[in-house]
């Protein structure tokens, strides 16, 4: 058990490509369990990626029933090498997220998606979300990318907002 | 040691380099950049940016560092660190046929119902008739009353036989 850092940008591992988990090692076991510490520890989070914690590997852990609003979700999730493969809609809503604490922004994502991806038993699942569940997989797998919402800011003026409370 | 915040607008008809000129100044003064916006009106390049300098100087001295930059321009000095409002946060649009006073009606609206304004953007169509465009963010302290304030503004809207619509701002913590 342990909570570790959420590092932030500029730090560069943010901006890394994160790579493929191949087995359940009992070092991917314990990333897994700081992903969860971690995001239980920051009160408003709903969800992490293991780069926002320095480890490049696709591992993500979610829990869209922490946010109040949302009535509709699987719950907390481990989700290793998660891939979008189908998408449609589009959803635009203000992101904030705990490796850009400053900002926050307008970001337009796919409002309903199907997603595959490994579970923490390495069991191959895939999985048909929508709503807010759906944006905070594509929040959290651009992580994995090494991309931040404020790439998928539009450059307009009124898309990008200095954060008020923190 | 104390911070001090400063206001500064320019307007400018001859937009090359000014952007470049102007942060050369602020630079050159040991002024930090924390908040601005610039855009393009009609023409007519507008900035205004939110400063900081360790320095407490007198409106007229900073408009001084300013005399060989070809802008209109004007400083506000601040007491104390400016705050935004927190709040919940609303989209609001309206739109129709162009004719004076769309922008009052409305904002005196918003202003009885005790919402602020965060930001405001208009735009008229070239076509013809021409379209008047509104876009706002509004910030309420809470949701309460989101019924009673967006039925008030859709009856506005109607008397003057525009569109409006209302959508709450989701933020989500992810
Ligand atoms: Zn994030």
């Amino acid at each position: 058990m342990a909570v570790r850092e959420v590092l932030k940008y500029p730090n560069d591992i943010l901006k890394q490509y994160a790579a493929d988990v191949t087995e359940l090692t009992d070092e991917v076991k314990q990333i897994i369990q700081d992903l969860k510490d971690t995001m239980l520890d920051a009160g408003h989070s709903t969800g992490i990626a293991a780069p926002q914690i320095g480890i490049l590997k696709r591992i993500i852990t979610i829990d869209a029933s922490r946010n109040k609003k949302c009535k509709e979700n699987h719950g907390f999730m481990v989700m290793i090498n998660p891939e979008i493969i189908e998408h449609s809609g589009t959803v635009t809503s203000r992101e904030g997220c705990m490796s850009v604490p400053d900002f926050t922004g307008n970001v337009t994502r796919a409002e309903r998606i199907v997603v595959s991806c490994f579970d923490e038993n390495m069991q191959q699942t895939v999985l048909e979300t929508s709503g807010f569940e759906a944006v905070l997989i594509q929040h959290e797998t651009d992580h994995l990318n090494g991309m931040l919402f404020i790439d998928r800011v539009i450059s307009k003026r009124t898309d990008l907002f200095k954060r008020k409370k923190y | 040691m104390d911070t001090h915040y400063y206001a500064l607008s320019f307007v400018n008809t001859d937009c090359k380099g000014i952007v470049a000129d102007t942060t050369k100044v602020l630079f050159d003064n040991g002024f930090n950049l924390a908040d601005s916006s610039s855009t393009l009106l009609q023409g007519v390049f507008s900035m205004i940016f939110i400063v900081t300098n360790n320095k407490d100087y007198k409106e007229q001295e900073i408009k001084d560092m300013f005399k060989n930059v070809r802008s209109h321009m004007e400083v506000f000095k601040f007491d104390k660190k400016p705050e935004a409002k927190e709040g919940c946060h609303y989209s609001i649009s309206v739109y129709g046929a162009d004719k004076a006073g769309i922008v009052h009606t409305i904002t005196k609206e918003i202003a009885k119902n005790n919402l602020n304004i965060i930001d405001l953007q208009t735009k008229i169509t070239g076509g013809s008739p021409k379209v008047y465009i509104m876009m706002l963010e509004v910030v309420s302290d809470n949701e309460n009353n989101e019924n009673i304030w967006q039925e008030a503004l859709k009856k506005t809207a109607k008397e003057i036989n525009t569109q409006i619509n209302m959508k709450k701002i989701e933020f989500y913590e992810l």
